[in-house]
């Protein structure tokens, strides 16, 4: 599995929580498609929210610290927000390498959530 | 007054990066025909500003820095000229965002002129600095050429909808237009994509640069999944894996109900073989994938790592499932369907992704 040994320790923490941000808003996301059914549309926004959050962990050295607190929210579309949010601290070099994709990502499934 | 700009440069290519996000974020396909016109000038002030950068000494860098923003700015000025010589989208009004973006360039590269000319890139910490406007100048390229094709391709699939009754011989040219615009967007994309994530070497053979669309992209990008799990699952099957292919395979079985949903409205498929063979069966399936992807999860910790060429794969599925060809949603159960609903017809291809220019084109 890939990993990343040479992003700075501020970037990944920053990531490590984006990631986390996103695997909740899966989780939520997948929650609200099982009650809606299986033809709910949120299947597969959860599982665009589910790779951006493989992205996120694939950038990240291994043995990254990802254990943490549940983020308070459960709105799927301000989890979102804010996990871009975050990635505005992250730099874009070599050792980043990886993040425009996550952004591009990420800022496609907020404009899907939004209504 | 204007109030003067005290910003320094990076903290106005943070400004021309944050934009091109928000952009991203709220592009409609409304945005097109104006995003289309601006977007060469954003180019070009790009261009302009890594100019100014201070050159780095021989050997200090990767030969592909000049090379990438020449060849960029290069297929932004053919598509410029294609514009111009087609008329289309053709004259009218810039997008302000864009515009903004622009702009931000320019001033970056006004504050460099004036105040960096002494700057010797011979120090470590400069030359890191300027590694890193450039990376971010490139990065800003390609969020913002992904807005404009995202734009493009919404725009296109608009006026398909639109127009799947009536369709003039003017629109029947105009599609064949807009996915032109699409498809030198996406090469666009991957160019500066390749440079901010270090795969210049791919995107120089020229791997995978005009992709398919509509039913084309669906049916590729399935064949893909298959083999691609097929592959990772008899190499690795770890519980994260299967947690991704369990999760796609669900979103397979949601997308395929209803594609088969709008094509029983439509009478390309059964009503009766749809509502008491295939509905139920597919439903099921849906039901038995998501029990197993939560069974999988249940065995995964939040540092679990999944192989990036499944995820890459089922990213491709799920975008191909989102660019299908859609129609109005046909009832309550579909109306929470995003990009506005379900399938029910096969791709145009002579329907009108833009409206006819205001002049004759120069």
């Amino acid at each position: 599995m890939m990993t990343n040994d040479t992003i700075g320790q501020d970037a990944g923490d920053t990531l490590a929580e984006v990631a986390r941000l996103l695997r909740h808003a899966a989780v939520r996301a997948w929650a609200r498609a099982e009650a809606e059914g299986p033809r709910s549309p949120l299947h597969l926004q959860g599982l665009g929210i589910h790779t951006a959050a493989c992205q996120a962990v694939a950038m990240l050295p291994a043995g990254a610290e990802m254990e943490g607190h549940p983020p308070a929210q459960d709105d799927i579309a301000q989890l979102l927000r804010s996990a871009e949010e975050l990635t505005r601290a992250i730099p874009v070099l070599d050792q980043t390498a990886g993040i425009s994709t996550l952004v591009v990502a990420l800022c496609d499934l907020v404009r899907e959530a939004t209504p | 007054m204007k109030r003067q700009d005290d910003r320094s440069v990076g903290e106005l290519l943070l400004d021309a990066d944050f934009t091109t996000r928000q952009l991203l974020m709220d592009v409609t396909g409304q945005d097109a025909p104006a995003m289309l016109r601006t977007w060469g000038e954003v180019v070009q002030s790009a261009s302009e500003l890594w100019a100014t950068l201070p050159q780095p000494f021989r050997g200090t860098t990767s030969p592909i820095d000049g090379v990438t923003i020449a060849r960029l700015e290069s297929m932004s000025q053919l598509m410029h000229r294609d514009q111009v010589r087609r008329g289309w989208p053709g004259d009218g009004p810039g997008d302000e965002r864009l515009l903004h973006v622009a702009e931000t360039f320019t001033r970056a590269a006004d504050l460099i002129d004036r105040r960096g000319g002494h700057i010797g890139p011979t120090d470590p910490a400069v030359r890191a600095d300027l590694d890193a406007a450039r990376m971010r100048i490139m990065h800003t390229l390609y969020v913002g050429a992904h807005s404009v094709g995202v734009a493009a391709g919404q725009h296109v699939r608009d006026v398909e909808l639109a127009t799947t009754r009536g369709k003039s011989d003017r629109e029947s040219r105009a599609v064949p237009r807009g996915r032109d615009a699409i498809n030198r967007l996406a090469a666009f994309e991957q160019l500066a994509g390749a440079y901010v994530g270090n795969q210049f070497a791919r995107a120089a053979q020229g791997e995978h640069v005009h992709g398919p669309h509509g039913t084309e992209r669906l049916q590729q990008a399935l064949i893909g999944w298959d083999i691609q799990a097929h592959r990772t699952l008899a190499a690795t099957p770890t519980p994260a894996n299967l947690l991704l292919a369990s999760r796609t395979q669900a979103g397979i079985a949601t997308a395929a109900a209803a594609i088969l949903h709008a094509g029983a409205r439509t009478g390309h498929v059964d009503p009766h073989a749809y509502e008491h063979r295939l509905e139920p069966t597919l439903d099921a399936t849906q039901q038995a994938w998501t029990q197993v992807a939560t069974r999988w999860a249940e065995m995964t910790s939040p540092a679990s790592r999944t192989d990036l060429d499944l995820v890459h794969a089922a990213g491709e599925v799920r975008a191909a499932v989102r660019e299908s060809p859609t129609t109005k949603p046909p009832g309550p159960a579909q109306t929470s369907w995003p990009v506005g609903s379900t399938w029910a017809k096969p791709p145009s291809t002579s329907n009108r992704p833009f409206p006819p220019p205001s002049t004759s084109p120069a």
